[in-house]
């Protein structure tokens, strides 16, 4: 329909709160994001202080490869804050790179957890081996699917800064997929600590 | 506002503070520590960690007073909700008291 | 901006990211959904009116080696299904997914959600979810039969009684859910940022605070049932032991692990109740916000107490999160824990009292208008009132005790719940079917429809409270003359029975003048009911972007014979004062 080309409607992003609409969902978004890692990190506390006894974690898993994946989250991180850091400077080409670097990084961290799960398996150390197993596979497992998601929203989102069509008006875009990125390297420095080192 | 305006965070630092905790968080595993203690140290140096990442890499410290609600609001839930398992799952919290002290 | 707005294409226009098609989408759905559910209601009150005698038609198709008696695996899957369905298949994509795509975005003067894309892909994934609840029908052992709260530890073993059918529940309550959520996202953002000019919070219809209450809740919570099913999930089909206890119980083989530590029951009905009971709320806040501006409206009235009503459902939108234990009174919860449940239960009396009363204030002495959106707003006060008014009973933990798991609780459920959103669905549909259409329901009918229904609806949940209370008729028994204690009560079963099929069947009126409407009914004019909100502002049916020039705001939403209104006793949000 022609009509709604000529309709001055109200445009979108009317900021009645001042912040960017865009930003705003990320956030409500995370908030959503942070009761449903609330229920998973929280019943694993919960089962674990109830329980008669406990592994000790690393007689079952691999701590120096769960490091060198931490250091790698945490590197990618600081690509992405530099890809924004670009995007924002008005440099589409050095932005893209970053954002491909960043996801690169995301793809070695899948590939060490997959590597990860295949020695433990081969080791006898499955879900349903203990309680440890169960919550050690379902926790990181929807960690790494969160990782996915990110992987490939980040390469979504770099073709648009690479192609250029993203700009001025939706710098927003680059930043959200970067707040998200963040956010996953944040759970995963807290299962980290409290799940594989504890 | 100033959406548009990201103040200049200075990454590599922020990654330096991380990579160091981090590798203090490893080799405090195997100083065979008391199991409280232990405990203590990595939950102590993750909330450190969350912080920094929270704060810095995604610009919390520099919102406005909306989202800093949202955020502090789920984690009060998040808290209470986590103390309310607490009775029936892990075990009565003033027995627990009672037998530490 | 709009050019994607415009369809073009069937893909587009079944695709379609515009608030108002999805919208309709969603009620379609919802109404499907509710039909479904209905029937099996329907089923469940035959089978328990005559237990033991063969069902009517299907019972030679389905189970002829009983002779056509309902098997009770069968009455398992209808009451599991009757209440998954109704709330997630029924409700949820008629009062949140059609009311709050309708009316959010037109209500506030916005051209259409902030995210039309997420918005579109949250009716897909519900469309998914029921698609999957239905394929769970046909697997081997049939639908899941373990009731809608789902308790482990039956639940989540796989060989105890249910098949790969509560397997696909689970799932499919996981995408209803994840539905829910990106929908809230958009709900929430859109009412904070999306306003016209003029629209302050407290200018907002409370139909669209209801909405945003409901979406807070939707965002915090799914995510929390959504988790525990996924656990649950697990425990049926990869062998973990999530809520399944450990050695020396009695489930600690078939599948799960044994010789380990274990995990607990309880944990998932916190988990459930922590999601459940502010779930409640979820469905009701947009049906009382609703009621609030309809009252209004056809009381030619201003809201009573506005900011009141406002600030005690924000208030309940903080209390409905911390009181999900009530429900587990009976389950060997902490005492510790049960009573500091029962006083937070018993505190949100004083916000749900304070609305509840500016309600009637809002129609004391008003020059009522008795349309069908009225009429079944004003069903909803009464069903609403005296649903409220049980619950009090059932938030102490003494009386809980002789009540829980009683007719009583269902009665009390669907007066409080089913029947003010069943009714809040009806009043939603008459007020806003000539907006979305462009032409308007035949008026008797509609009345015929609310005052059948009103009768049949509170007799039927009168008489379950009533063998509830005094007998302690349990709910899930699927032929209540197998229990000498439950005898005396039977004839109360038949009468149950029979006004329920009534009920259903004066259903058929709605369906009707639904579709005859639809097809034929007489044009609507932009603003037949004369109310002030925005969208009987936009034209009739709004086109896409909504609003030939952004409107803006001069005055709250319920300014009916205020002075500045002059002769005509009326103006909308956005004529100036005269």
């Amino acid at each position: 329909m022609t009509q709604s080309s000529t309709y001055p409607a109200t445009p979108h992003g009317v900021l009645n709160t001042g912040v960017n609409t865009g930003k705003l969902g990320m956030w409500v978004f995370l908030a959503s994001e942070i009761m449903f890692f609330t229920a998973l990190i929280g019943s694993y506390i919960v089962l674990r202080l109830g329980a008669d006894s406990w592994p000790v974690p690393g007689d079952y898993l691999a701590v120096p490869v769960l490091a060198v994946n931490t250091f790698v989250l945490i590197t990618s991180s600081v690509t992405m804050v530099k890809a924004v850091q670009a995007f924002d400077a008005g440099d589409n080409d050095r932005s893209a790179r970053l954002l491909l670097l960043t996801a690169l990084l995301g793809c070695v961290f899948l590939t060490i957890k997959l590597w990860d799960y295949n020695h433990m398996i081969h080791n006898e150390f499955k879900i349903n081996t203990n309680l440890l197993g169960s919550i050690y596979y379902f926790l990181t497992g929807f960690h790494g699917l969160h990782v996915l998601g990110g992987v490939i929203s980040l390469l979504v989102i770099r073709s648009g800064v690479k192609s250029g069509k993203l700009l001025g008006g939706q710098h927003f875009r680059v930043e959200g997929v970067g707040l998200y990125w963040h956010f996953v390297d944040l759970i995963w420095i807290v299962l980290f600590a409290i799940l594989c080192l504890v | 506002m100033t959406d548009a305006a990201h103040p200049k965070v200075n990454a590599i630092s922020i990654f330096l503070w991380l990579a160091v905790l981090t590798a203090a968080e490893v080799g405090v595993v195997y100083l065979h520590l008391s199991p409280v203690v232990l405990a203590a140290l990595l939950v102590g140096t993750a909330v450190v960690k969350a912080l920094l990442v929270a704060s810095y890499f995604m610009h919390l410290k520099f919102e406005g007073k909306l989202i800093l609600w949202m955020v502090g609001g789920t984690m009060i839930l998040a808290t209470f909700f986590l103390l309310m398992l607490w009775p029936d799952i892990v075990g009565d919290p003033w027995a627990w008291v009672m037998a530490e002290g | 901006m709009s050019d994607h707005h415009a369809p073009q294409s069937l893909l587009s226009r079944v695709f379609s990211t515009d608030h108002k098609v999805i919208a309709r989408q969603y009620l379609y759905l919802g109404l499907v959904g509710l039909l479904v559910a209905g029937l099996f209601a329907l089923m469940i009150r035959w089978q328990l009116a005559y237990p033991g005698d063969a069902f009517p038609i299907l019972g030679n198709l389905f189970w002829g080696e009983t002779n056509g008696v309902m098997p009770p695996e069968f009455y398992n899957m209808l009451f599991t299904m009757h209440g998954a369905m109704m709330v997630f298949f029924a409700i949820t994509p008629i009062v949140i997914g059609a009311f709050g795509n309708f009316a959010i975005p037109l209500q506030l003067g916005a051209d259409d959600m902030a995210f039309p894309v997420v918005n579109m892909l949250s009716f897909w994934v519900m469309f998914l979810g029921a698609v999957i609840m239905t394929i769970s029908f046909f697997v081997p052992g049939g639908a899941a039969g373990g009731g809608w709260t789902a308790y482990p530890p039956l639940s989540g073993v796989a060989n105890y009684g249910v098949g790969h059918g509560a397997s696909l529940w689970l799932l499919g309550i996981a995408f209803a859910g994840t539905s829910s959520l990106l929908g809230a996202v958009n709900y929430v953002v859109t009412t904070l940022n999306m306003r016209c000019a003029g629209m302050t919070l407290m200018r907002m219809p409370l139909a669209v605070w209801g909405l945003f209450c409901t979406s807070v809740l939707n965002l915090l919570w799914v995510p929390v049932v959504a988790a525990a099913l996924f656990m649950m999930f697990m425990d049926r089909t990869a062998g973990t032991a999530f809520f399944l206890a450990g050695p020396g119980s009695l489930f600690a083989e078939g599948g799960a692990l044994a010789g380990q530590s274990g995990g607990q029951p309880l944990l998932f009905q916190h988990l459930f109740w922590g999601f459940g009971h502010p779930e409640v709320y979820i469905l009701i806040f947009p049906v009382w916000g609703l009621v609030g501006d309809l009252l209004s409206t056809f009381s030619r009235k201003p809201a009573f107490g506005y900011k009141a009503t406002v600030l005690s459902m924000i208030t309940i939108l903080f209390l409905s999160q911390i009181v999900w234990g009530h429900h587990m009174f009976t389950s060997g919860m902490s005492p510790l824990l049960g009573t500091a449940f029962t006083f937070l239960t018993i505190t949100i009396s004083v916000p749900t009292a304070i609305f509840f009363l500016n309600w009637l204030c809002t129609i004391w002495r008003g020059s009522l208008r008795f349309t069908p959106p009225m009429l079944f707003a004003l069903g909803v006060v009464f069903v609403f009132g005296i649903g409220g008014l049980t619950g009090l009973f059932l938030a102490l933990q003494a009386l809980d005790i002789w009540l829980h798991d009683t007719y009583f609780v269902v009665g009390h459920f669907h007066f409080t719940l089913a029947a003010s959103v069943f009714f809040g669905t009806f009043a939603g549909v008459y007020y806003w079917f000539p907006k979305m259409f462009g032409k308007r329901m035949n008026q008797s009918l509609g009345k015929w429809h609310f005052y059948l229904s009103f009768v049949s609806l509170t007799f039927v949940f009168f008489m379950m409270m009533y063998i509830g209370a005094t007998g302690a008729h349990p709910r899930r028994i699927a032929d209540p003359t197998v229990y000498n204690f439950l005898g005396p009560f039977q004839d109360a079963n038949v009468l149950i029975g029979w006004g329920a099929q009534f009920l259903g069947v004066v259903q058929l009126i709605f369906v009707w003048n639904f579709f005859t409407s639809i097809r034929s009914g007489e044009p609507a004019s932009d603003n037949p009911w004369e109310a002030s909100s925005l969208e009987w502002v936009a034209p009739t049916p709004p086109p896409h972007g909504n609003f030939p020039v952004a409107p803006t705001v001069h005055r709250g939403p319920h300014e009916y014979n205020a002075p500045e209104t002059g002769e005509r006793g009326w103006l909308t949000q956005a004529e100036p004062s005269a």
